[in-house]
């Protein structure tokens, strides 16, 4: 492929992961790796790092600075509701991080994210009426996690044939339902993670006007779990969401060209060990940054992925996007094996 | 010498899924050499005399193990056991540390349990074996299958060139979780045979049709009953400790409904008096069936239980000739 | 199916028949002998077990015309060897069961094992470690159609139908009437690639 013109990419859900050397992983070395993928801003999940205490605001900041060196901007998300996390976890959070960056001009927007699906909806409206009050836009992953508990893929002909445990794809449409209820209600912007099932995607379609936006991960833009057949229990092919059914792949598709859903380059990338495992023990994977404008050159057209994965995040957070020359692919796992399932 | 050699068609037994009907006819056939075997006061061949088959349980199944470690034993192989419980699994070693451990002794033949689907396959990447699947995860039980296909063979006199044309067996239980089902109903469809399935509507995935060409019922009676009835009914082991997951009810709801108890059995008796029952085992006396429905002369549990170790050999046995015979190949 | 440039009739459909009715004497004979003998050999408890294949149908033939010199058919028992084969793991002997079907308690009986052809001995050494290990006969005899020579174990025929020397290069083809040939026919040709039987 050669190089493309285009604008930063605007990374909604970024998980704080280097490419290809998961192991050896420092905000540094993600900026790096978004510099070479052409993303120029991040939203990064700062997993294990409490922004609470003082220390780590600190480390957030260093962060930030040393992935603006390298021409990227981080946007550390706050997460601090986990599961049995409260509203004051995340009060004690806001107010420790306003205190440290306030001298940051660099975030455009506050971003608060939670790294697991929440069913508790009474927590998720005060997110919300909180959120609304101090601007935020809060980031939400799509399904519901009673029905989703345990789940590496998605009910159906596949999962049955395969003995694997699954969620239907109810689990996103509740999921999808309530956060868009919880919007109207407090009138905070949500945004959804991970969508992937064609009626949370239409869900979220008919409800924009309340201000819920959904992103959907890259490969689930280019695998559906038939890849789960070809391949049995390949790992590379664990995410978060699962890979979804053909039909629900092509809709989203669809909905990514229409401009009503945004593209992440999905969650990290799974290292060489954690193929060997078992689906059910491996964590969840995804495409790597460096990869995502590539692999999605396949399906969408240049401008298509402007507006999806550039233009639309930007404009939600905020802030410009600047022009980027991209880099070819860096040869990570998934553009590999998608390479070879269309082969 | 004599015509094209028959031999498995796959390297390891993972499952049914990718066994031939021929593959399924030469192990059934290759297990009935081996009851002959197991009926002589010196139970015991020379055939595997020197190999090393190595019994990978991460999962505990004294049953199974016993009974592949008795087959091996039986073909003069040495054995290797491996447990979960006790073992650097508990910690935190993972599944390919194992292996790769395991594979530092050379086994020739490697038998695993696992509690994730999958699990086999994966060593059949990592090691230079021929792996046997002793239950993986949901997934599948090929042997499990395959002696329940001896049983009813055996039963009905037929060799299993004849297959099951023409007999319609039922499976009762929890189907969804259940990997005796899942290879059950791809053998006995392989073999000819009609499947329905019943059990609640919570242990039922929507695939179920779709994917093996069984009938589904939620209404037992209905399986049992309806049409021409049924030759076979096999009960399935319901997990108590996952009962409270909210999939089904108490035990006694459970047996009133699905439960294979005296008034129903007297029932099928009187529609077919030449009705088999089967259990996989352990049973859950008076949850799925009733203690003495276990004891008639229409159960053939124990067989099960007893052809379990012919047809161990001749999975054991096949898997090793058939690797030889590769070895051969790739040296030519 | 045979090459006749490189392939010798050794026995013809007769040849084959006459040979099987003396060695029903031969056996007879040696068995009544043995009655009187140290070992007090009792006939009447005479069996015979035939090696798959080829033995198998030989041990029919052999105990019918027994029926007719001893006034009584003797049981009869197959044996496949397979499983104690000494080359079934090393990927040369045809691994594919058929079964082995002795309805009968060999202990102490006298045994007359039946092969087609004798050659290295490692087929008979395989058919007594199965026959042992089913009991304890009180003795076993050995009858073969043809005795082709190039043992590589200590073992003798105690009924030979017909010896012959054989090269390594050669094989030895039983051709039998129950195994679909229109005539029993035993033939000497040169196997190229193949060991010969």
């Amino acid at each position: 492929m050669s190089n493309a013109n285009l604008v930063d990419m605007v990374d909604l859900t970024v998980s704080l992961r280097l490419p290809g050397a998961p192991d050896d992983e420092s905000v540094t070395a993600l900026a790096k790796a978004a510099a070479a993928g052409g993303v120029g801003v991040a939203v990064v999940g700062v997993e294990g790092l409490s922004l609470v205490d003082g220390p780590a605001v600190s480390a957030a900041v260093m962060a930030m600075r040393a992935a603006r060196a390298v021409g990227v901007r981080l946007i550390p998300a706050i997460c601090p509701i986990r599961t049995g996390g409260t509203l004051a976890d995340l009060r004690a959070a806001e107010r420790a991080w306003r205190d440290g960056h306030e001298s940051e001009a660099d975030v455009v927007t506050a971003v608060w994210r939670l790294t697991e699906p929440t069913d508790d909806a009474l927590l998720l409206r005060r997110i919300g009426d909180l959120a609304r009050a101090r601007g935020a836009i809060v980031v939400v992953p799509s399904v519901d996690r009673s029905l989703s508990a345990g789940a590496v893929a998605v009910e159906g002909a596949v999962a049955t044939r395969l003995g694997l445990a699954a969620m239907p794809e109810a689990a996103e449409a509740i999921g999808v339902a309530r956060i868009i209820e919880v919007a109207r209600l407090t009138g905070a912007r949500f945004v959804v993670s991970g969508v992937f099932t064609a009626a949370g995607a239409a869900l979220i379609e008919q409800h924009a006007a309340v201000g819920v936006s959904g992103v959907v991960n890259a490969a689930n833009l280019l695998c559906d779990e038939g890849a789960l057949l070809r391949r049995p229990y390949d790992t590379r092919l664990l995410q978060a969401p699962p890979l979804s059914t053909s039909t629900s792949r092509l809709a989203l598709l669809a909905a990514v060209k229409r401009g009503a859903l945004l593209v992440s380059s999905g969650h990290r990338h799974v290292p060489k060990r954690e193929r060997d495992l078992e689906m059910t023990r491996a964590t969840p994977g995804g495409t790597a940054l460096a990869s995502t404008a590539a692999l999605l050159s396949s399906v969408l057209t240049p401008a298509e992925f402007l507006h999806a994965a550039c233009i639309g995040p930007a404009a939600l957070l905020g802030c410009t996007p600047t022009a980027r020359v991209l880099l070819p692919a860096v040869d990570d796992d998934l553009s590999i094996l998608v390479r070879e399932l269309s082969a | 010498m004599t015509a094209k050699q028959k031999l498995l068609s796959v390297p390891h037994l993972l499952g049914i899924e990718g066994l031939t009907r021929d593959d399924a006819i030469l192990i059934l056939d290759t297990a009935q050499s081996f009851v002959e075997v197991n009926s002589r006061q010196l139970k015991k061949v020379p055939a595997l005399r020197g190999r090393l088959v190595a019994l990978l349980f991460f999962e505990n199944s004294t049953r199974t193990r016993l009974s592949f470690e008795l087959a091996a034993k039986r073909l003069s192989a040495d054995t290797l056991n491996f447990s979960a419980s006790g073992s650097s699994v508990q910690k935190g070693e993972t599944l390919l540390d194992t292996a790769r451990n395991i594979e530092a002794m050379g086994p020739d033949l490697v038998v695993v349990r696992h509690e994730a689907s999958g699990a086999p396959w994966h060593l059949s990447r990592v090691m230079s074996g021929a792996i046997a699947n002793a239950g993986d995860g949901q997934h599948e039980h090929p042997t499990q299958a395959l002696l329940d296909a001896f049983t009813l063979l055996s039963r009905w006199r037929r060799t299993a060139a004849q297959g099951l044309d023409g007999k319609t067996v039922c499976i009762v239980g929890d189907i969804s979780r259940s990997r005796v089902a899942r290879s059950n109903m791809l053998l006995l469809k392989l073999l000819g045979a009609r499947v329905r399935v019943a059990g609640p509507a919570t242990m039922l995935p929507a695939a179920l049709a779709d994917v093996y060409g069984v009938d589904v019922y939620d209404d037992v009676d209905d399986a049992l009953f309806s049409g021409d009835g049924v030759d076979a009914v096999m009960m399935l082991r319901i997990q108590k400790e996952r009962a409270a997951r909210a999939v089904m009810g108490s035990d006694d709801d459970y047996a009133v409904g699905y439960g294979l108890h005296r008034e129903r059995f007297d029932r099928l008796h009187a529609a077919n008096d030449g009705i088999v029952v089967m259990h996989p085992g352990p049973i859950n006396r008076g949850v799925e069936i009733d203690a003495a429905v276990a004891d008639s002369s229409s159960s053939v549990i124990l067989d099960q239980t007893e052809n379990g170790v012919a047809v161990r050999m001749a999975v054991l046995y096949l898997l090793a000739v058939g690797m030889a015979r590769t070895d051969v190949g790739s040296a030519a | 199916m045979v090459e006749s440039t490189t392939a010798r009739v050794l026995m013809d459909h007769d040849d084959v028949r006459r040979v099987v009715a003396r060695l029903a004497h031969e056996v007879n004979d040696a068995l009544q002998a043995a009655q009187r003998g140290p070992l007090g050999l009792d006939p009447s408890k005479l069996a015979i077990v035939g090696i798959r294949t080829g033995g198998a149908h030989l041990a029919f033939r052999l105990a019918e015309q027994l029926g007719i010199v001893m006034g009584r058919v003797p049981e009869v028992g197959v044996l496949d060897i397979t499983l104690y084969r000494d080359d079934v793991l090393s990927g040369a002997a045809m691994p594919i069961l058929k079964g082995t079907e002795i309805d009968f308690d060999v202990d102490g009986r006298p045994i007359v094992l039946v092969d087609d052809v004798l050659f290295t001995g490692r087929t008979v050494r395989a058919a007594l470690d199965a026959l042992l290990d089913m009991g304890r006969p009180t003795c076993v005899l050995l009858a073969v159609l043809v005795d082709r020579g190039l043992r590589e174990l200590p073992i003798a025929a105690s009924f030979t139908g017909r010896a012959v020397e054989t090269t390594r290069d050669e094989r030895v083809d039983v051709h039998l009437v129950e195994e679909g040939a229109t005539a029993d026919q035993v033939v000497v040709r040169v196997a190229r690639d193949r060991r010969a039987r």
